[in-house]
C-alpha cells in the first residue's frame, strides 16, 4: 500500500464523496473529510442524520455504494481479509449501544482483544486491561455482567475495550448518548484524558453541541446524509447558517461564560 | 399472488440460500484452522446437553413404551411376540430417536442458538467482535456447530436407552414378557448397521441444526427488537424441523 507522503496534516482517516446506500435510498450523499492524526473529530447531526452509518462505513464494517474511505491509508474494502485483521488492530471503536459480549463479564469483554490477538500471557493481560478500566474511572466492576451495567458504566467500558490494543485511532458513538450532563462531561474529560495518555485520534458521534464545541478539534455537521459545515469550533461558531444558529438556539447554552464554564470544568479535570 | 411479486419472492430465497451457503463454507474453512477451546467447547456442550437431557429421557422412555404397545399388537397378530425387543429397539435406534432427539434439541436449544445470534447481531455484538480483529465466524459460529455435532449424538444415545428401558417396562409390566428375553431380542435383532445408521442420521441433523440455526441468526437483516428476534428463531426451527424430516426421508432410502 502507497502511503501518501506525510504533509502538514498527515490524514488517519478520510472519506471522498462517499455515498453510503441502505433499503434502496441514499443515507449518506457525497461526503468528503479527512481526520487528521491526534485530533478530536467530532460529527454532529440531530437523529437519523445518517451518523452511526457514516460511521460503519468509515470502519470497514459497510462498504459505500459510491466514492472511497481509507483508514489508517488503507482502503478496508480493498484488501484481503488478513491485511484487515491487521488493521483493525490499530483501530478501536466503542458503539452506540456499548456492544459488549452478554455472555463475558466486564473484564473478559476488556480483556477479549488481547486474549485473541496477542500471545500476552493471562496475568499480563489482566494488568493491562486493569489499567484501562482505571483510566477510565471503573473500578470494582470486573465481575459484572454487561446486564448488571448502568448505561454510563456499559460505555466506558465499551471505551475501554476499544482502547486496550492501544489504537492510533478510536471511533466513538454516542459517547454522551442518554447520560445526564455531569456523566456526559464526565465522559468528555475522559476522552480527553485518554488521548493525553495514548496520543490517540479520536472521531466522536454526538448530539451535543456543548461537548463537540468544548473537545473536538474539529467539528462536521451532518444533515440529511450531506455535510452541512466542517471547520473548527471557532469557524463553525461563526458560521452564518440559519439552520446551525438553530442548532445553538436549541442548546439554550451558547453563551460565551456558559461555555467558558464547562471548559473550565473539564480541564480542571485533567 | 402476482407474477412480479412471485418471481421477486423466488429470487429472495435463492439469494437467501445462496447466502446460508456461503456462511457454511466459511464456517467450514474455518474448522480445521481454529480448533474452539476445550473449556468453551464443554461449556457449550454442557448448556445443549443440560438443556435437553431431561426431555430426551422423559420422551425416549414415553416413545419406547408406545412403541412396545404398538409392535407388541402387531407381533402378537403374526405369532411372534418375543421379538418384542427387537422391533422397539431397531425403531428407535434407525428411526424415531434421532429425528425425535433432533426435533426436541431443536426445539430447547437450537431455537435458543438462533435466537441468541440474532440478538448479537441486533445489539452489534458481531460487529464488535469484526472490529476487535476477532472473526466471529471463528470465535462463536465454529464452537457452537462443533458443540451441536457432539451433543445430538450423545443425546440420541440417551434417547435410545431410555426408550429401550420403557419398552422394556411395558413388555413386562402389560405383557409378561420377562426383561431377560426383551433384552435379548434387542441385542440379537440389533446390528452395527442399524446403530451407524442411527449414529450417521444424528450427525447430519446435528449439522443441519447446527447450519441453519446459526446461519440464520448470522444473516438475519435488521434485528432492532425482540420481535425481529423471536421471528429469526421461529423461521430457523421450522426451516430445520422440514429439513431434518426430509433429510430422515432421504437417509433412510439411501442406507436401506
Ligand atoms: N439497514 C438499514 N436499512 C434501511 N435504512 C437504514 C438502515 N440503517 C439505517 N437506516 C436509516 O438511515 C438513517 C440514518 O441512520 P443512523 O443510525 O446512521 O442515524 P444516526 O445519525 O446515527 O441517528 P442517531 O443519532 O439516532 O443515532 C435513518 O433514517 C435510518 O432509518
Ligand atoms: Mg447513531
Amino acid at each position: 500500500m502507497p502511503d501518501r507522503a506525510p504533509s502538514a496534516h498527515a490524514s488517519i482517516a478520510d472519506a471522498t464523496e462517499v455515498t453510503i446506500s441502505a433499503g434502496g435510498r441514499p443515507i449518506i450523499e457525497q461526503a468528503t473529510f479527512d481526520v487528521r492524526r491526534g485530533e478530536i473529530f467530532a460529527i454532529m447531526g440531530a437523529s437519523g442524520a445518517g451518523k452511526s452509518t457514516l460511521l460503519r462505513t468509515m470502519v470497514g464494517l459497510a462498504a459505500p455504494s459510491r466514492g472511497v474511505v481509507r483508514l489508517l491509508g488503507q482502503d478496508p474494502y480493498q484488501m484481503p481479509g488478513n491485511a484487515l485483521y491487521a488493521l483493525r488492530r490499530r483501530v478501536g471503536v466503542a458503539f452506540q449501544g456499548g456492544a459488549l459480549l452478554g455472555a463475558l463479564s466486564v473484564i473478559e469483554n476488556v480483556e477479549l482483544p488481547l486474549r485473541l490477538n496477542t500471545r500476552l500471557d493471562p496475568a499480563t493481560i489482566r494488568i493491562m486491561a486493569h489499567l484501562k478500566l482505571e483510566l477510565l474511572n471503573l473500578r470494582d466492576v470486573d465481575g459484572l455482567y454487561p446486564s448488571q451495567l448502568s448505561g454510563g458504566m456499559a460505555k466506558r467500558v465499551s471505551l475501554a475495550r476499544a482502547v486496550v490494543m492501544d489504537p492510533e485511532l478510536v471511533f466513538f458513538d454516542e459517547p454522551a448518548g442518554g447520560l445526564d450532563p455531569q456523566n456526559a462531561a464526565e465522559l468528555d474529560t475522559l476522552i480527553l484524558k485518554l488521548r493525553a495518555a495514548m496520543k490517540c485520534s479520536f472521531v466522536i458521534v454526538t448530539h451535543a453541541l456543548d461537548s463537540a464545541l468544548a473537545i473536538a478539534d474539529r467539528i462536521m455537521i451532518v444533515e440529511h446524509g450531506r455535510v452541512l459545515a466542517l471547520g473548527t469550533p471557532a469557524e463553525i461558531r461563526a458560521l452564518d447558517d440559519a439552520r446551525i444558529a438553530a442548532m445553538f438556539g436549541r442548546t439554550g447554552s451558547s453563551s460565551v461564560t456558559e461555555r467558558a464554564a464547562y471548559l473550565d470544568r473539564l480541564t480542571a479535570g485533567l | 399472488m402476482s407474477p412480479t411479486s412471485l418471481a421477486t419472492t423466488l429470487q429472495r430465497r435463492v439469494i437467501n440460500l445462496g447466502a446460508m451457503g456461503l456462511f457454511l463454507g466459511q464456517v467450514l474453512r474455518r474448522l480445521p484452522h481454529r480448533a474452539a477451546r476445550a473449556g468453551t467447547l464443554a461449556g457449550l456442550v454442557v448448556a445443549i446437553g443440560s438443556r435437553s437431557m431431561g426431555l430426551m429421557i422423559v420422551a425416549g422412555g414415553f416413545v419406547g413404551a408406545m412403541l412396545a404397545v404398538q409392535f407388541f399388537d402387531t407381533l402378537s397378530r403374526f405369532g411372534s411376540p418375543s421379538m418384542l425387543g427387537a422391533a422397539v429397539g431397531l425403531g428407535l435406534i434407525r428411526e424415531l430417536g434421532p429425528v425425535l432427539a433432533a426435533l426436541i434439541v431443536l426445539g430447547r436449544a437450537g431455537s435458543a442458538l438462533a435466537a441468541e445470534v440474532a440478538s448479537m447481531r441486533g445489539s452489534q455484538q458481531l460487529d464488535a467482535l469484526a472490529c476487535m480483529a476477532i472473526d466471529p465466524l471463528a470465535y462463536l459460529m465454529v464452537p457452537r456447530l462443533i458443540a451441536c455435532l457432539i451433543s445430538l449424538p450423545l443425546l440420541t444415545a440417551i434417547f435410545d436407552v431410555a426408550g429401550l428401558l420403557g419398552g422394556m417396562c411395558i413388555g413386562a409390566l402389560s405383557f409378561g414378557s420377562s426383561a431377560g428375553i426383551f433384552l435379548d431380542s434387542a441385542a440379537s435383532g440389533i446390528g452395527p448397521a442399524d446403530v451407524r445408521m442411527g449414529f450417521v442420521k444424528s450427525v447430519v441433523f446435528a449439522a443441519l441444526i447446527g447450519w441453519i440455526c446459526l446461519g440464520k441468526g448470522f444473516l438475519a437483516p435488521a434485528v432492532r427488537g425482540t420481535e425481529d428476534v423471536s421471528r429469526v428463531s421461529a423461521d430457523a426451527v421450522v426451516i430445520a424441523s422440514m429439513s431434518i424430516l426430509g433429510a430422515d426421508y432421504l437417509l433412510s432410502a439411501l442406507m436401506s
